[in-house]
């Protein structure tokens, strides 16, 4: 029973989207706080922003499962991307040789997936493999065909995402394996839409800013610009036509969690990685057992079935020690996640996927869009999952218990930034 | 760029200029562009669904879009093309974009939007003599599938004279017995001769990997094909066959009536 006191573990702003009457009923009755996070939600859509260090303030009293907190920053950590994704396999191997579970890789040719690919069939051995495999569709195909044709196809037996979501995977036995927090171990795509566009976002800017920043344009990975020197090109990032002071209010209330946190950030990329390190990655670790799973029990997806391949204390230490170094990008697209471009080459010696491959967006046009939903009723459609309670109850946003409790927080979450 | 003599595709003149006469004397009409180096991998003046189907076989490489240009571009050339790029990608979002946010591996072909080609300058992602010389090499490899790809399609249509597959399966869907023997082209490949061929492009890590299996492939495919879509191919292509497909002798009617044990007896 959801009561003004509970205490959520995610829920999703769809301000303009989904329930367009009852969230813009909402934004009439928002403080100022309120009003912010709708803003943001229709930049930066579903908002689902949760942070694990620093201050970040929400309407609803949030909590985040143990699973899921960062790490302590170690600045003495010393291994290898290699070195984690090797160990990482291992793990695997052992579940399987102690425990005989099987696995399913979620795989969509993107670097992340072929990450856990490569790890496994570098490290686990042909009996091993016999236990794994792969949830993949024609996108996953297309994305990274020479793979799929070496080493996936005809080695491992392969479930159509399509058809089969997280609860009919694990029906079989089987549990899914997400590579789902890869872009938050290296950074962001939100970084490389700001570069594509620089010149766009310039023009928004002073005269007087536009030289300065123009200047610096190809200092965006670099640890020797402090990304307080692009505040007007953050601030013109983050705005909208609908509501030009959103930068700005974006760009205090994020420096204050930059400041709050226990993890450097010094570059513009840094804070871009940090966006999706931080306060994004809880979202990231979820929502495919969210939404794409219509049956089984949330909380057991999550914490019994689910695997979370990025969400080891390793890798995390890995991502925390290696900003600016070129392990995560370069400088431009065709360099991001330079680290996992090393790691798949070293097995598949893919020249063309090594040096032009472009991070892609995957889950929502290549899963979600094909997901079959017409047997299900409104309330319980992916879109009208507004998020979980800290029991891992589902929250409908079609309810209106649920309805009340957004209208309630909301009216009353001020601006405490 | 290189215009060695033994790389025809390099250079903008060639056979298959001759099918495209509304096309002579226009420039850069169609171009390849690459959102993640941010720059025109290729330009062509010609025939904007050869383009796309280059496109498509270079996505085993790069994702890329076709651009139909909104003018003519003189300055832009495939010498000269890998230093330009657009001012930003913001006026142009939905799936398929050059919007880095919704860029698709499979290809999309766009009008560009006006006047927003720009000169850049090499691009920074590539500036380093390896990974220049990985991007040139990458731009060979698109010019040699332009090329390619215009030799096989011109062949194809203007030669191949048992096209059922697609007629069938345009036009009969579901009203056919699912045995029947159905053919794409005149040779024995079982997928069509086109297919083979593009499925090479696709697949090869250079030129020369491409042109030796492309020349087994007319060889296990076509290597009785009285047609002459062989001959045609290498023709537009602007190289002569190897010699082991020459050797199969003359196409056309002559070399039917001197092996064919089928066609003519009635």
């Amino acid at each position: 029973m959801l009561t003004n006191e509970s205490i959520l573990y995610l829920g999703s702003i769809t301000y303009n989207h989904y329930q367009k009457d009852f969230w813009e009923s909402i934004r009439q009755e928002s403080g100022t706080g309120g009003k912010f996070m709708l803003d943001l939600s229709n930049l930066y859509r579903p908002q689902r922003f949760v942070s694990r260090n620093g201050d970040w303030s929400l309407a609803w009293p949030q909590e985040l499962p143990s699973k899921f907190e960062m790490p302590i920053y170690d600045p003495s950590f010393n291994k290898s991307f290699t070195e984690v994704s090797d160990n990482r396999a291992r793990e695997i191997a052992e579940l399987i040789n102690q425990k005989n579970q099987k696995f399913v890789i979620m795989y969509s040719g993107g670097f992340d997936s072929t990450v856990i690919m490569a790890a496994l069939i570098k490290n686990l051995t042909q009996e091993e493999l016999s236990n794994v495999s792969v949830c993949a569709n024609g996108h996953s195909m297309i994305e990274n065909p020479i793979f799929w044709k070496k080493f996936i196809w005809q080695k491992f037996k392969i479930y159509d995402s399509s058809r089969y979501k997280y609860d009919d995977l694990i029906e079989l036995g089987l549990r899914p394996i997400t590579a789902d927090e890869g872009d938050c171990i290296f950074g962001t795509g939100g970084f490389l839409e700001l570069q594509q566009n620089y010149e766009f976002y310039l023009e928004k800017v002073s005269p007087e800013s536009r030289a300065h920043l123009s200047n610096l344009k190809f200092k965006m990975t670099s640890p020797d610009v402090h990304y307080s020197e692009y505040k007007d090109l953050l601030i013109s990032h983050w705005s909208t036509l609908e509501a030009p002071n959103l930068g700005a209010a974006w760009y205090d209330k994020f420096e204050k969690n930059i400041k709050t946190a226990t993890v450097p950030i010094q570059s513009l990329h840094d804070y871009y990685w940090w966006i999706l390190f931080n306060i994004k990655w809880f979202s990231c670790a979820i929502r495919i057992s969210l939404f794409f799973n219509d049956r089984l029990d949330y909380g057991t997806v999550i914490n019994d079935w689910a695997v979370n391949w990025f969400n080891s204390v390793d890798y995390q230490h890995w991502s925390m020690v290696n900003n600016n170094n070129g392990e995560k990008i370069e400088y431009g697209p065709t360099t991001y996640k330079m680290a996992a471009r090393k790691y798949i080459y070293d097995l598949d010696k893919n020249d063309w996927y090594y040096n032009f491959k472009l991070k892609l967006g995957s889950l929502g046009p290549n899963v979600m869009y094909h997901q079959e939903v017409d047997n299900l009723p409104d309330r319980l459609k992916p879109n009208a999952r507004f998020g979980i309670d800290k029991d891992y109850n589902l929250l409908s946003i079609d309810d209106i218990d649920v309805q009340n409790y957004i209208r309630h927080h909301m009216s009353q979450f001020e601006r405490d930034w | 760029m290189n215009t060695e003599p033994n790389k025809p595709w390099l250079a903008d003149e060639g056979l298959h200029k001759t099918f495209y006469p509304i096309s002579w004397h226009k420039q850069n009409s169609y171009s390849i562009f690459s959102p993640g180096i941010d720059r025109f991998l290729i330009v062509d003046s010609y025939d904007p669904w050869i383009v796309y189907e280059t496109g498509k076989t270079l996505s085993s490489k790069i994702s890329n879009i076709i651009y139909v240009l909104d003018k003519v571009t003189p300055d832009m050339t495939n010498k000269t093309c890998l230093n330009f790029s657009t001012l930003h990608k913001k006026n142009e979002s939905g799936w398929g974009s050059p919007n880095i946010m919704t860029h698709r591996q499979s290809v999309t072909m766009s009008k560009i939007p006006r006047d927003i080609v720009v000169e850049r300058g090499w691009p920074i992602d590539f500036v380093s003599d390896e990974r220049k010389q990985i991007l040139l090499k990458l731009q060979d490899y698109a010019l040699f599938s332009l090329r390619v790809i215009y030799a096989i399609t011109l062949s194809v249509n203007f030669r191949n004279f048992f096209p059922e597959k697609e007629y069938l399966d345009v036009f009969f869907h579901n009203q056919y017995p699912e045995d029947f023997k159905i053919r794409h082209d005149i040779t024995k490949a079982e997928q069509g001769i086109t297919a083979v061929i593009k499925t090479i492009l696709y697949e090869s890590n250079s030129i020369d990997e491409a042109l030796t299996l492309i020349a087994e492939a007319w060889l296990k495919y076509a290597n009785d094909d009285p047609s002459g879509i062989r001959q045609s191919f290498y023709k537009i292509l602007g190289i002569d066959q190897p010699a082991e497909l020459k050797s199969l002798g003359p196409a056309g009617f002559i070399k039917d009536r001197n092996n064919s044990q089928t066609m003519w007896v009635v």
